[in-house]
């Protein structure tokens, strides 16, 4: 018990090195420290402009209203925010593989996956979580909800939103591991397709294949519809199982996958 | 306990590798019908190291010995054959294992490029888990001998070669690693940096005992450091000291005859095909089991010798024939 909690206390202290060499490593470039963060800012409020317009021609987007998705958009941002921010190594795995960088990573005393996973972080993706959680504030304060219905609400939300979380990384790795049979294969637009897709509300896949497909293999509901279901329209438990048992099983392929794939790993000539 | 560090037995590497084929239809068939080759980087090598060895791992381009030190390292799986490091079976990647190692690649940065050296020594510290006094003491003894205290504190991207290679190897020795695997630790440095490594290096084994498999294309390096050579080319062509090698290898001594007046060329190749020539010293390359006979001819010859000295071929042009034979 003593050794599995000075471990995790270990991995987090990595964990926290490494943000701190990417926030570092960012900031040694001053300009471009700016840019990066202005340009991330921008992008968010093009995303509220876009969701503003299309509420400027419809009242609600089957059963949703402007509010409640508002919180839905936030919610996508918060995961792919906070996706980016401690584990943005998928964006470039596969010039890893390519390269026979991995090499570096690879003999480290640490779980590989959790290193090829955190070593690189993108600070610049901070305020996507930073705006995601004050829209979702900004959302609530324009529902009807109060007192300790909001405080479980809110709960329910954030363990949705941690589901959410893992579902992503895991997806994203599962996609990412391919390159170690392909070598220069970049899944990452497909990854980024589901994180794109899942500012939606997942309502509009009315055929109930689409329901199953987008709530199991291609997560997109589970991202950010799901959360923002819970916190605004149907308060139910059976949502959290179903995103729990479908984290749970992603967390574990997707850790097979990369196993799998580093039996492959064939490094590059020196 | 078996006093072997580093045990390698039949151990076999195998790629599969697609023949490529150049212009358009050949893009299209590799597309399509891949031509496909197994290349054995490996065949089936055996040796054993002893601990606080420190042995060169030699061979031409291609011969196996990066592969080798990936094997050993854990980064790559062998196809057949057994290793064991340190009681260790590498390709089991234990973090035991990880932190009692070290692989430093002469052509592959570990540093942080855009941050101060400290700030990725900092970060090996909470990697491999080095108790706080223990990497402070490390880090000085390190700093001193290596001299880099000044370039500490500077980003690794402003940096001399040299200087980041000597940051390189303290950021692979602050977990104090009882094997060290170096690929090509000088390459590409002056000859002044190359002698600061190899000093280094030397007195860091003397000190620590630490067992060092080394590769690298510089002679100099090999002779200063190593006493055993491994020579491979896919498979073990030469393992031993490098006096067996000299024996067994060099079939060829150098007589200089040095003269105390000017000599003519044409008078020198009376003697023989001359090696090297000057007015007053000519060199003779002459097989050994003709150097009584040829002493005999030189000393009854009408030069004006002054001295006569007998001297081995260098360690480096044997090497240098080995490989073009293997070639």
């Amino acid at each position: 018990m003593k050794a599995t909690a000075r471990k995790i206390f270990r991995y987090i202290r990595i964990f926290l090195k490494f943000q701190k060499m990417n926030f570092f490593q960012l900031a040694a470039y001053r300009p471009g420290f700016f840019m990066m963060f202005g340009s991330v800012i921008l992008l968010m409020i093009l995303h509220i402009v876009f969701l503003k317009v299309v509420f400027g021609w419809v009242s609600e987007v089957k059963g949703w209203n402007f509010h409640e998705a508002l919180i839905i958009v936030a919610s996508a941002m918060i995961v792919d925010g906070a996706i980016w921010v401690s584990c943005a190594h998928f964006r470039v795995f596969q010039h890893l593989i390519r390269k026979g960088s991995l090499d570096s990573l690879l003999l480290k005393p640490v779980d590989s996956q959790f290193l090829t996973s955190v070593s690189r972080g993108d600070v610049e993706d901070f305020p996507r979580i930073f705006i995601g959680l004050i829209l979702v504030i900004f959302g609530l304060t324009n529902l009807d909800f109060r007192g300790w219905e909001l405080v479980l609400r809110f709960i329910e939300y954030i363990f949705l939103i941690f589901n959410a979380c893992v579902i992503t990384y895991s997806f994203s790795l599962i996609l990412a591991s391919i390159a170690f049979w392909t070598i220069n294969t970049s899944n990452y637009a497909l990854s980024d397709a589901v994180l794109r897709a899942s500012q939606f509300p997942s309502d509009i896949f009315s055929h109930e294949w689409s329901k199953t497909l987008f709530s199991t293999v291609l997560p997109i509901a589970l991202i950010a519809t799901f959360p923002a279901k819970a916190l605004v329209k149907d308060f139910d438990w059976l949502i959290v199982a179903h995103s729990t048992i479908v984290a749970v099983c992603f967390f574990f392929v997707g850790r097979f996958f990369f196993k799998l794939g580093l039996k492959k790993y064939s490094s590059a000539s020196s | 306990m078996s006093k072997n560090v580093i045990e390698v037995k039949n151990l076999t590497k195998k790629y599969v590798s697609v023949k490529k084929k150049t212009g358009f239809s050949g893009q299209l068939k590799n597309l399509f019908s891949p031509e496909k080759k197994t290349i054995e980087a490996v065949k089936s090598i055996n040796f054993e190291i002893a601990r606080g060895e420190m042995v060169g791992f030699l061979g031409p381009n291609g011969a196996g010995k990066t592969t080798t030190l990936k094997m050993l390292s854990g980064i790559i799986a062998p196809t057949s054959g057994k290793m064991r490091v340190l009681g260790f079976d590498p390709w089991e990647k234990k973090n035991a294992y990880k932190k009692r190692f070290s692989l430093v690649m002469g052509q592959k940065n570990q540093l942080w490029w855009d941050l101060p050296v400290i700030e990725s020594f900092s970060l090996n510290r909470s990697i491999y888990d080095v108790p706080r006094k223990i990497f402070d003491e490390t880090l000085e003894e390190l700093v001193e001998m290596l001299d880099i205290k000044k370039v500490l504190n500077f980003q690794v991207r402003n940096l001399s070669l040299g200087e980041r290679m000597k940051c390189e190897l303290a950021a692979a020795l602050l977990h104090q690693p009882e094997v060290m695997f170096l690929d090509e630790p000088t390459i590409g440095l002056d000859i002044v940096a190359q002698k600061n490594i190899r000093e280094f290096l030397k007195e860091y084994n003397a000190k620590k005992k630490v067992t060092v498999l080394l590769t690298s294309h510089y002679m100099k390096d090999i002779e200063n450091l190593c006493e055993r050579i491994i020579i491979i080319n896919q498979k073990i062509f030469f393992d031993g000291q490098i006096s067996e090698l000299i024996e067994k290898y060099a079939d060829r001594k150098i007589i200089t005859i040095v003269t105390d007046k000017k000599v003519a060329l044409e008078d020198a190749k009376e003697l023989g095909v001359v090696r090297k020539f000057d007015p007053y010293e000519i060199q003779y390359e002459i097989p050994r089991d003709k150097i009584r006979e040829k002493m005999k001819e030189i000393v009854s010859s009408n030069l004006p010798i002054d001295d006569i000295l007998v001297d081995e071929i260098g360690v480096e042009k044997i090497i240098r024939r080995i490989f073009e034979k293997l070639k």
